[in-house]
């Protein structure tokens, strides 16, 4: 008798919840109420500032080309290849070397961003990156530095450099 | 313990002893090391820890190291190092089960990895490695992993370059054709293959002799495809409905994490180690971080604001792994409610984890020297309000679940574990503390200012599978009172150590252990003086409890209730394979 009622006690808290509200998200129309800022590291003072590890950003006119996000990464997952992109050209970068990232690979863990002396590399709140072809989760330097729609950076940008042409 | 070295000496004079803080290491000629080792046992240090071999081919020897445990109130801090440098050649040591029986597996994990033969061992068989694996033993260090495999790949065409600097991009990336290049043997090739299978002596093979005695006994396989049993197999012996013997056939997620940590920087280590247990990502890089801060000596740079962020992302940890595991508890035990319910408030913690670390399960925020980043703003009182929430949600689960008849059918009385096994065989965590023994790292040994925080360890009598689940269950109250404190006593200040330069270890070793949610975890690194650690040693809280847990606790019991005492051991078949 007492087992019946312990049992019907059980039901009827699980019962209860037919008046709660839902616990879960209707995820593509309803914001997921991620974080927006973005991850990125402050090199001199050492620490990095809370955000979303997403996808990368990239900015290109603060990059030198230094490859120390690739070497991080190498023993990771090897994820960040480093390309030429001729056609863009800064004055700190000379040759023209910036940072791809495979996203077949990369698994977020934001080490790359930590390893940037530049503060060039970020992590954005952008998480919808699947796709049915794996080439395009490579992400090619100038489809790194476009910003995504959602998040916004939580670090100061700086001045903006000039393009140098030709 | 200068009376342990004393006596020790006294058996072995040529014995070399050395005492560092907590740690004791007595490095003894091998043939004293069991007179030495029953010194050490009736000192009062009772249980087995780990087993490690380093190789050392500069020396031509192999240094065999037994971490020794006490569960005692005067000793439970301290850890005895009892070991012997072997030759190279003949790597041949006396075995040590009879002193500590939960040496059993510690030890057949080292035979495979390092070819060293225990001699008088019960049973020294391959554990993790594939079966059919005829190369060198793999942590020795003319093992490569980057050459091994390289010629077979190129046999097969699959040659996929890293990508050169220069190359346009598209050129990087392997496509589908590469792969199709791997041979692919015809139907009439596979049918020849399936009945030419060549008489490997497997190990599956042997443990189902091992567990069939007599007649009367059947030998069965639970698992690998069973939903219960996860990454791994028992074979079972049974005598009609009773399990009479048992062997766990684990290593089928085995990763080689071991050998991975040698080749990796400190720091690249971080993403891939949390990687075996990401519902405890933090309990796992835990002890990593501190045995890899005592390496770069920084151990006592840490500020303090990073000490109580990294209490408090591993008691967020806990509770997620808690959780998760409550839930499947649920589906095991037949109450689908339990475990709709622990996902969902799940969610709550999950939430204000990200918040911090910025990822929802794998956050790699412990990082040597620190935390990676500091709270964002208003993070605190997010956090206040989520542990009220989740809290009202936990005393929910005791009516529905706990007090549940149905729940208690089930487990109570069911997977009876003694007190005196459970210390004789290592068990840890909640397993241990649900057998009356009183012992948690955070207390026993506290580290990151563990010893500033005002909790409680849940400890019940019962040693069943009810009693279990009952620990698991308190912990998360006593975790959000962790939580609640700590959010409170931080300050502001700096958060991570920064480095300046290469980043090298000082040659030397360190043993670092933490309560990770399935229980006490330990990392042993030795460095040489590089960049990247000579030798890791990952002992994790599954591989102690599942395999000299089950092997005790299941005979005698119906295979029914395999899977409940399976479950409720907190067992996770990456946390034990690595
Ligand atoms: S986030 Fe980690 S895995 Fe991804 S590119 Fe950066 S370092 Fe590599
Ligand atoms: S992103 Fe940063 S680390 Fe990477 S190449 Fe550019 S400047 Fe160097």
């Amino acid at each position: 008798m007492v087992e019946a009622l312990k049992i019907i006690k059980a039901m009827q808290s699980g019962l209860r919840h037919l008046f709660y509200s839902r616990v879960t998200r209707r995820y593509p129309e309803v914001d997921s109420g991620l974080p927006e800022g973005y991850y990125s590291f402050d090199p001199k003072k050492g620490v990095a500032t809370a955000g979303w590890k997403g996808r990368h950003y990239l900015e290109m006119d603060k990059c030198t080309g230094c490859q120390l996000c690739s070497f991080m990464c190498d023993e990771i997952s090897n994820a960040i290849i480093m390309v030429e992109v001729p056609e863009v050209r800064f004055e700190q970068n000379k040759k023209s070397l910036f940072p791809s990232v495979d996203y077949g690979r990369c698994v977020f863990c934001g080490l790359c961003v930590d390893a940037c002396p530049f503060e060039c590399l970020h992590m954005t709140p952008e998480i919808r990156l699947a796709d049915y072809d794996r080439k395009k989760l490579y992400y090619s330097p100038l489809e790194l530095s476009i910003q995504p729609a959602v998040g916004k950076p939580s670090y100061v940008v700086g001045k903006r450099k000039e393009r140098v042409e030709g | 313990m200068k009376d342990l070295i004393d006596e020790a000496l006294k058996v072995a004079p040529e014995t070399k002893c050395s005492i560092q803080g907590n740690r004791v290491k007595i490095l003894a000629p091998v043939e004293s090391v069991i007179k030495i080792g029953e010194l050490v046992k009736r000192y009062g240090f009772d249980h087995i820890e780990s087993v490690c071999g380093t190789d050392y081919p500069a020396d031509n020897t192999i240094e065999v190291l037994y971490f020794v445990g006490s569960v005692r109130e005067e000793l439970k801090s301290k850890v005895v190092i009892l070991g012997s440098r072997i030759p190279r050649g003949e790597p041949i040591f006396p075995t040590l089960t009879n002193i500590w029986p939960g040496a059993y597996f510690h030890e057949r994990e080292e035979y495979e990895m390092l070819g060293i033969r225990f001699e008088g061992h019960p049973q020294l068989a391959r554990l993790l490695l594939p079966d059919d694996w005829d190369d060198i033993p793999p942590l020795r260090k003319d093992f490569h992993v980057k050459k091994w495999g390289a010629a077979e790949r190129e046999d097969a065409g699959l040659k996929i370059e890293r990508a050169v600097l220069h190359h346009p991009p598209p050129e990087c990336i392997p496509s589908a054709d590469d792969f199709k290049k791997v041979r692919n043997p015809s139907f009439l090739e596979r049918f020849q293959q399936a009945f030419d299978v060549p008489e490997y002596d497997t190990l599956g093979r042997q443990l189902f002799d091992w567990v069939q005695k007599d007649e009367r006994t059947i030998a069965i396989s639970f698992g690998i495809q069973h939903p219960g049993s996860g990454h791994m197999r028992l074979v079972l012996g049974v005598d009609g409905d009773t399990v009479t013997e048992v062997e766990p056939d684990i290593g089928y997620v085995h990763r080689g994490k071991e050998k991975m940590c040698e080749y990796k920087n400190y720091f690249q280590n971080i993403p891939q180690l949390e990687r075996p247990t990401i519902h405890d990502s933090t309990g796992m890089i835990f002890p990593y971080v501190l045995a890899a801060e005592e390496i770069l000596d920084i151990a006592d740079k840490v500020p303090e604001r990073a000490k109580y962020l990294r209490i408090i992302m591993a008691e967020f940890n806990r509770i997620l792994n808690h959780t998760y595991w409550l839930g499947i508890m649920g589906i095991f035990t037949g109450h689908s409610t339990m475990f709709m319910w622990a996902m969902g408030d799940r969610e709550i913690i999950i939430d204000a984890a990200q918040r911090l670390g910025g990822a929802r399960v794998t956050f790699a925020y412990l990082v040597p020297g620190g935390v990676r980043n500091d709270a964002p703003e208003g993070w605190e009182d997010y956090v206040l309000k989520a542990c009220d929430k989740f809290e009202k949600r936990l005393d929910r689960y005791r009516e529905i679940y706990f007090e549940n008849p149905l729940f208690l059918d089930r487990t109570v009385g069911v997977g009876v574990l003694s007190r005196q096994d459970a210390i004789d065989l290592g068990i840890v965590g909640p397993a241990l503390r649900a057998s009356g023994v009183y012992s948690d790292t955070r207390k026993d040994e506290p580290y990151s200012l563990y010893d500033t925080i005002d909790f409680d360890v849940p400890v019940m009598m019962d040693g069943d599978s009810y009693a279990r689940c009952m620990v698991s269950y308190m912990e998360m109250y006593q975790s959000l009172r962790i939580i609640r404190q700590a959010v409170k006593m931080m300050k502001p200040g700096p958060v991570r150590y920064h480095f300046r330069g290469r980043v090298r270890g000082k040659v030397g070793e360190a043993y670092a252990r933490t309560e990770a949610a399935r229980g006490s975890i330990s990392f042993y690194i030795v460095s040489d003086g590089k960049e990247k650690p000579y030798r890791v040693k990952i002992n994790t809280p599954s591989f102690r409890n599942l395999l000299a847990g089950v092997k005790k606790i299941l005979p005698g019991h119906r295979i029914a209730d395999v899977p409940v005492i399976h479950w409720s051991l907190n067992y996770w078949a990456v946390d034990a394979d690595r």
